[in-house]
């Protein structure tokens, strides 16, 4: 027990990777015990990351750290660290998993043993990225995301899966690439791969430039910032549902978390220079992904555009550089992931009943599954910002932070967010009225599995929505933290003035 | 700063014999082995004879490495570069054996290939160890001439006789051209030990006999441009590696670029006195290898056309650190021996499944399809060797390329690791297409005939071997690389 908290966070990496190398051990043909073993490891790496999220203080410094030399002759360092924000985040990666195993328990039936393995490579990628402080790890792990979701779509999707799968690793790996040089460079001006000393130093301006960019567009294809959000709606509609979760609750969040943790608060002089670029690509981007989410043919892809104006409100809230506004962001980000991997496993279940996701008016759930109807309900109002959900307590800080810095942009904005609930308005309407006809209340409604699987969800968002005080600490302090990084050069004395 | 990194100078000539003892030893092997195939060809003393010339080098080397102190007899250097490169070329000799044990293609004559593959592991330790041109030429042309009766090893007629003339030629005009620099580099700097010509060129460069230099420099890297297929000097390539038996294919990827590549860095080292003009060379060398390989790559079906054309993208890359070797010895040279080891695995481990997949004929891509429930743990090995060869971790593909990358940068040389970096996300393409087929394609109903046939047949012990070893150091010394950075860093310059 006692190992086990002092190495809380690599137990909680490496039990998923470990539940993989079990599953491969079970005969591929015992496909339950397969999706039984895979629900035990996701349950207990729940539980694990749950102790973690009540084990840390929520200080401003990185806690629950762990450091081993890994490949010194390149300085090297296995080193994980969480402070409130990627806690937060990886207590959400837990919490979807679990909703993916059950979703997928009677959606995929082949290859049920390759599956799970993917999935659980991806959670301990996933685990990995948000707790690294070694720039290595990190980049190790973010890899180890992309292939593991590439392997999901591309092997478990749909009919249009390949091209959905082939554009997928086209746009992240690109991504990738840019990341890994900028990073490396990074490495070379600090001479150190740990992201403690990358914080400690000031990199000069003309290298935060280039730097800055790159990472910015390499952190921008995974959160799908508006204008490298392409890749999304395919990947999101053509991918087994668990793997829509995965990417909308994991790899957008992902992104958002690079902008978080490296390329903001790294080089603040250059994103000095680029926060009204910023604000203005999050507008665009709420704006945009707002109304495309009303035009589309299909909840997973509505909710794939919802990502992106949800990705616009979490860049709005880092650009502000406000406390406030950041931790709001931060909290945006889980909700959000929640919220969308409700919806998408409502979707997932619309299928497995053989009916469509299409919002053409077909569906009329309220008439035929009138359970399933009220429970989507309440998840597309909770997408739509209402408060008494979380979403709404993260948006209200996000724009209450922003009006206090970039005042005009959070006007706007505000009124781009009133396009959502209107896009969410359409698809409620689209889903569940209609008459009831002759086919009405023939089919299953939501059984005990589903239950168990949108009940947690509900019940957080609902719960931090009603008493967000006490989850929103540690992600406070973690703002804090970024604040003062990422606004380093107010303080700085102008070049002119500056002392020899 | 050369003198750092060659000790010229009067050690016994008995101290040097024994530094060069795994050379000679590889020279011993050749003759044997030439010996008997002459007086009476067997295929299993071949074998038997090779593997223990290999063994007992690799042992001497492994032996001498941590008294290696840079010993020098005029034309030689042996350094632990160098004896990491004999090692280098050991290991690519004994896959490409391997991989020739289980060549069953009709009329091979057996015999062959274990005999030129001494003679090739022969020359190639000759170029690691090289110190002037003229042994340089020399190697280049005992490589060339083992090469080529490997290539047609005994086969009547067909693609192996072409590809021997496609390989041959190139390498003639190789020979042709690195004479030709040769004398032209004598003649200005009377000369061709590579540490003397590094002394006289910055005198050199300074007199009107600059442009003899800069022509001599020119046409040396030409030679070696097309002994280890630079674009634009490559064209051979593809072809080449696509008519030939597998052993030649896993010898001319591997342990022959590696051993060109470890020559050529010495060259560059010797010559950087000229300055940008030849980082500029240099550079666009790479560039061009870089697009060239990358996108031929990218429009290939035949697995081993692929193959032979990221041979070439994996040249460009390596060339990427050359331009900072003068401003960085040590860490251009400990980054370029641990890409080459690794993708001297790597290549080797590919074309074995190649072989393991179609035989000794060629394989279509499209063959692939559906392989992944038909032989899961070779469609598994392959695809891992495919992500490690195109970079991603957490294989050791990613951990060179990491170095790589990082040494360049190191040297300023931003574009070019832009440059490679946009090639490494073609590469990922073009890599994981096989990966793509193998798993997700179903296989069609035209390829029925074949399907059975792979189906039925059993993969080779020795190609087993190879996959098993290749698929072992991917993952263990790409989760845990420290024993074999630590390693390639104490050997370096």
């Amino acid at each position: 027990m006692q190992l086990l908290l002092s190495h809380m966070l690599t137990a909680i990496i490496f039990l998923p990777l470990l539940g993989a190398a079990l599953i491969l051990l079970v005969p591929a043909r015992w496909k339950g015990a397969v999706r039984a073993v895979g629900l035990v490891v996701a349950l207990v790496t729940l539980a694990l990351c749950a102790l973690a999220w009540f084990g840390i203080e929520g200080s401003r410094e990185f806690e629950l750290g762990e450091i081993a030399s890994w490949i010194p002759a390149f300085g090297i360092h296995y080193h994980v660290g969480v402070d409130g924000a990627s806690m937060l985040l990886m207590l959400m990666i837990a919490l979807i998993v679990p909703m993916g195993v059950l979703v997928s328990w009677n959606e995929v039936d082949e290859r049920v043993r390759g599956f799970h393995v993917w999935l659980f490579v991806a959670e301990a990628g996933f685990m990995g990225v948000f707790a690294a402080l070694d720039i290595f790890l990190f980049y190790v792990s973010w890899q180890v995301v992309l292939i593991a979701l590439f392997f999901l779509v591309g092997s478990f999707g749909l009919s249009g899966r390949l091209r959905a799968a082939h554009t997928f690793l086209l746009f992240v790996m690109a991504g990738g690439m840019l990341l890994l040089v900028a990073m490396l460079a990074a490495a070379g001006v600090v001479g150190s791969f740990d992201l403690l000393d990358w914080y400690a130093i000031d990199f000069p301006f003309a290298v935060q430039r280039w730097l800055f960019l790159a990472m910015a567009v390499a952190f921008a294809i995974p959160a799908a910032v508006v204008g490298l959000h392409m890749w999304l709606a395919d990947a999101v509609a053509e991918a087994p549902t668990a793997g829509a979760i995965l990417i909308v609750g994991g790899l957008l969040k992902m992104g958002c978390y690079g902008f978080y943790r490296f390329a903001m608060p790294l080089f603040p002089e250059a994103l000095a220079v680029a926060v009204p670029v910023l604000c203005i690509l999050a507008l665009v981007g709420i704006i945009a992904g707002a109304l495309m989410a009303a035009v589309q043919p299909t909840l997973k892809r509505a909710v794939a555009y919802l990502a992106v104006a949800q990705t616009g409100i979490v860049l709005l809230g880092f650009s502000s550089l406000n406390v406030e506004a950041s931790a709001g962001a931060v909290v945006v980000l889980a909700a959000q992931g929640l919220v969308s991997v409700g919806l998408l496993g409502m979707a997932g279940m619309l299928s497995g009943r053989g009916l469509t996701d299409a919002l053409d008016g077909s569906a009329k759930l309220g008439a035929r599954l009138p359970r399933m109807a009220v429970v989507l309900l309440v998840l597309l109002v909770a997408a739509a910002g209402v408060p008494g959900f979380a979403v709404f307590a993260g948006e209200w800080l996000v724009f209450l932070g922003s009006f206090q810095t970039q005042t005009i942009m959070a006007a706007i904005a505000l009124a781009g967010v009133v396009l959502v609930p209107v896009a969410v308005g359409r698809i409620a309407l689209r889903l569940i009225a209609g008459s009831s006809d002759e086919e009405a209340r023939h089919r299953r409604d939501l059984g005990l599995r589903e239950y168990v699987l949108l009940i947690p969800a509900l019940a957080i968002l609902i719960g931090v929505g009603v008493a967000p005080r006490m989850w929103l600490g540690p992600a406070l302090a973690s703002a804090k933290t970024f604040c003062t990084l990422a606004t380093r050069v107010r303080m700085i004395v102008p070049a002119g003035e500056r002392e020899p | 700063m050369f003198e750092a990194v060659v000790q010229w100078g009067g050690q016994g000539g008995v101290a040097f014999v024994r530094s060069a003892l795994p050379l000679i030893v590889l020279a011993v092997t050749a003759l044997v082995v030439g010996g008997i195939e002459l007086v009476r060809p067997s295929r299993r003393a071949h074998i038997a004879v090779l593997s223990a010339g290999l063994g007992v080098s690799f042992f001497l080397s492994w032996q001498m490495w941590a008294s290696a102190s840079g010993a020098s007899q005029g034309m030689f250097l042996i350094d632990r570069v160098t004896i990491v490169g004999w090692q280098i070329a050991i290991i690519a000799t004994a896959f490409a054996l391997l991989v020739s044990c289980s060549d069953r293609g009709e009329g091979v004559e057996r015999s062959v290939p274990a005999a030129m593959l001494g003679v090739i592991a022969f020359g190639m330790a000759l170029l690691v160890a090289a110190a002037d041109l003229v042994v340089i030429l020399i190697a280049f042309e005992i490589i060339a001439a083992g090469a080529v009766a490997l290539i047609v090893g005994g086969r009547a007629g067909g693609r192996a006789h072409e590809a021997a003339v496609k390989f041959f030629i190139p390498s003639l005009l190789a020979t042709a051209f690195m004479a030709m620099g040769a004398a032209c580099l004598f003649g200005v700097t009377g000369a061709t030990e590579l540490g003397a010509i590094a002394e006289r060129i910055p005198e050199c460069m300074a007199s009107p006999m600059r442009s003899l230099v800069l022509v001599g420099v020119g046409l040396v890297t030409v030679a070696f441009a097309l002994r280890i297929a630079i674009a634009a000097f490559h064209a051979w390539m593809p072809d080449a590696i696509e008519g030939a038996p597998p052993a030649a294919a896993v010898i001319l990827t591997t342990g022959a670029m590696a051993a060109g590549l470890i020559a050529f860095m010495r060259v560059a080292l010797a010559v950087a006195a000229i300055g940008p003009l030849w980082r500029g060379l240099l550079t666009a060398l790479a560039v061009a290898s870089i697009v060239v390989g990358n996108l031929g790559a990218l429009a290939q079906t035949n697995l081993k056309r692929m193959l032979g054309f990221a041979a070439i993208a994996q040249v460009g890359l390596a060339l990427i650190v050359l331009p900072s070797v003068a401003a960085d010895p040590s860490g251009v040279s400990r980054a370029l021996i641990l890409f080459l080891l690794v993708t001297v695995v790597l290549m080797a481990a590919a074309f074995a499944a190649v072989s393991a997949i179609g035989g000794a004929g060629s394989v279509d891509s499209a063959q692939l399809a559906g392989l992944a429930s038909r032989r899961p743990v070779l469609a598994a090995t392959f695809s891992l060797i495919l992500l490690a060869l195109a970079g991603l971790p957490p294989t050791v593909g990613f951990v060179a390329r990491y170095d790589l990358f990082l040494t360049a940068l190191g040297g300023g040389d931003v574009g070019l690791v832009l440059v490679g970096a946009f090639g490494s996300v073609l590469s990922i393409a073009y890599f994981l297409k096989p990966v793509w087929t193998m798993v997700f394609c179903e296989p069609h109903a035209s390829m029925g005939a074949f399907d059975e046939d792979a189906t039925v047949r059993a993969i080779p012990a020795p190609l087993v071997a190879v996959l098993a070893i290749a698929a072992m150091v991917v993952i263990l010394f790409g989760i845990l690389p420290q024993n074999l950075v630590a390693y390639l860093s104490l050997s370096a310059w």
